[in-house]
């Protein structure tokens, strides 16, 4: 996004071999997420989940240059809604699903009305949504405990499935942007990327494609919400604060918008490294700042097109 | 009941426009969401409190020395950060909140994260208007902004630098054309607007409280009154701030306190939905 597509570059191996690889990389990831002692393994999980979350954001934002900051209230609902379904009763898995049906319908609503507005009326309008619906969450008492949050009921077999699932989900997610990216709605999110108006003038449905694109990032930001209530076993608002859709965006844009690995890569970089590092709140969140702000204005294509610089200018020198 | 909720409106209205003109004077010069002004504010509240009590200064100078970090953070954030996105519209918004970030999370570092009190001189008087209470600093901060507006005004007006801003925001390229300096212009509207975000830090911090994410929730409604008064338009903000100051006193308190934002953001929803171009605009810019 920002202006600079015309520079991607994509190394093409044929479309076997990329859903192979992703696959290949969830084994790997789970391996690593079993074999790890507790702490990494948290820290492997929690890098997941967000690659899931950030997946689907990779949808609506990377795909089509919307920059959605609404992406944390998905995951909210997400969690809140399976959790509250399977209060009331509901098995897991029916939970599951009605909480990606509750984040669908508020993407839909959302999306209606701000898929009218570009640019940065889009950004302010999710951003002031995300706190919105943070508000709601720490205010309506009788549902959702406030502050205090509550606790969820484990849905699985055993924890080992959950350990399974988690990374299983990362790589269905990194797979679901790779498809949806050669597909139709993804060549006409790319059209509304490069150039909006040329898109509707060359027939492009850009109201409903947007729309579409919106939905599907909003369900596979609940999915991550279902698994982050389920590995913790208590939700509180603040998880869902009005700028973890922000923190979302950041580490969508470092490691890559557009790109398929850009979420894993950039979870791992915005999630992974203050956990690992143990780092308060406080300087973990500055450090993302201050990383984010660095790569926006000197790698505008984040991390993944670094790499890609670096592999072509390797390539070229093996060649030499 | 309804003397107080019209006085609350005006206190309430008094602090939107404040905070609606600084960020639409630096959207109108650049096209950027100022969404950093949150952190100049917290900064800014900070380093009166600290001149205040650690440095033992009297609170005026304290204050007026709150306001000077204030315009110098925001030049620093335009001079190391905004001028690298000018030309590319989708990272502003971004980017903006990434300063953002770096800045809340300084001051919750430095300055740790507990609620703290500015306190004036003032801080305990309290004026009776009929039957209505207006506590002091809601008196200061109505007396803050008439003061702010009109010398903000008078400046965008009647002067040299006023003019050349304003030509800036109509047009850049053409003021350029015209010989006006755009990178004084813009450090200039930056310093202006961190001024503005120390004023606010002056009279909000005693309202309520000091601490590092103290803004960053009544800026998103700030957006709503830049957006009510078309991006870009000093006048059209400052009524639209007062406007809705208005309108959420009455929803507090004839509805529910606790989502007096959602008010904001119904009023946000309805102008996309209604009016894309702003209430006041008269030089249309494109919402949607």
């Amino acid at each position: 996004m920002y202006g600079q597509q015309g520079s991607r570059q994509r190394i093409r191996l044929g479309p076997a071999w990329d859903y192979l690889g992703i696959a290949l990389l969830g084994i790997g990831l789970w391996v690593l997420l079993v074999v790890s002692n507790a702490f990494y393994s948290s820290v492997l999980a929690t890098i997941l989940i967000w690659t899931i979350a950030t997946s689907g954001l990779n949808i609506i934002a990377g795909l089509g240059g919307y920059p959605s900051l609404v992406q944390g209230a998905f995951y909210g609902v997400g969690a809140y809604g399976s959790a509250l379904a399977m209060k009331w009763g509901q098995p897991f898995w029916a939970a599951c699903i009605e909480a990606v049906l509750a984040a669908g319908v508020l993407g839909l609503i959302v999306g209606l009305v701000f898929s009218r507005t570009r640019g940065q009326y889009f950004a302010i309008g999710t951003l002031f949504t995300g706190l919105v619906v943070a508000l709601v969450l720490s205010n309506w008492q009788s549902l959702t405990n406030g502050l205090l949050g509550i606790t969820v009921e484990f849905g699985f077999d055993s924890i080992d499935r959950l350990n399974a699932v988690i990374p299983a989900a990362a790589a269905l997610s990194l797979m679901l942007v790779r498809f949806v990216s050669r597909r139709r709605l993804g060549w006409r999110l790319l059209t509304i990327l490069e150039d909006e108006d040329l898109a509707e003038h060359i027939g492009v449905p850009t109201a409903r494609t947007k729309l579409t694109g919106f939905v599907l990032s909003a369900c596979v930001g609940a999915v991550a919400g279902v698994l982050i209530a389920q590995y913790n076993g208590t939700i509180s608002p603040d998880l869902f604060d009005y700028y973890v859709g922000f923190v979302m965006f950041v580490a969508l844009s470092v490691g890559g918008a557009g790109r398929v690995l850009g979420p894993l890569l950039g979870s791992a970089f915005i999630v992974g490294i203050p956990d690992l590092l143990n780092l308060s709140s406080g300087i973990g969140l500055l450090l993302a700042g201050i990383i984010f702000v660095a790569v926006i204005i000197v790698i505008p294509g984040g991390f993944m097109s670094a790499i890609d610089a670096a592999m072509a200018a390797a390539s070229r020198s093996v060649r030499r | 009941m309804l003397i107080q909720a019209a006085v609350n409106g005006i206190v309430l209205g008094s602090l939107f426009a404040l905070l609606g003109v600084g960020l639409t004077l630096t959207y109108g010069v650049m096209e950027v969401p100022n969404f950093a002004q949150a952190g100049v504010i917290t900064l800014s509240a900070y380093a009166m409190l600290w001149l205040n009590q650690t440095a033992a200064c009297p609170f005026w100078i304290a204050a007026l020395g709150g306001m000077v970090v204030g315009g110098i953070v925001s030049v620093l954030t335009e001079r190391i950060a905004y001028r690298f996105v000018r030309t590319r519209p989708l990272a502003a918004p971004v980017v903006a909140l990434g300063l953002l970030l770096i800045l809340d999370n300084t001051a919750l570092i430095l300055f740790g994260g507990d609620h703290v009190s500015l306190s004036p001189p003032y801080a305990g008087d309290v004026i009776y208007v009929g039957s209505a209470r207006v506590p002091a600093v809601g008196v200061a901060l109505i007396g803050t902004t008439a003061v702010a507006l009109i010398a903000l005004w008078l400046f965008l007006q009647h002067t040299r630098t006023g003019r050349a801003i304003r030509a800036v925001s109509q047009n850049a390229e053409a003021a350029a054309i015209l010989g006006i300096r755009l990178e004084r212009q813009y450090v200039v509207s930056f310093f202006i607007s961190g001024i503005l975000a120390g004023l606010v830090a002056f009279a909000y911090g005693p309202m309520y409280a000091v601490y590092p994410y103290m803004a960053d929730a009544i800026l998103l409604n700030a957006f709503v009154v830049v957006v009510l008064g078309g991006l870009g338009n000093v006048a059209g903000a400052a009524v639209s701030g007062f406007l809705l100051g208005l309108l959420e006193s009455f929803g507090a308190i004839y509805v529910s306190a606790a989502y007096q934002t959602l008010f904001g953001f119904g009023v946000l929803l309805l102008m996309i939905v209604l009016r894309p171009a702003g209430l006041f605009t008269n030089r249309s810019r494109r919402v949607a």
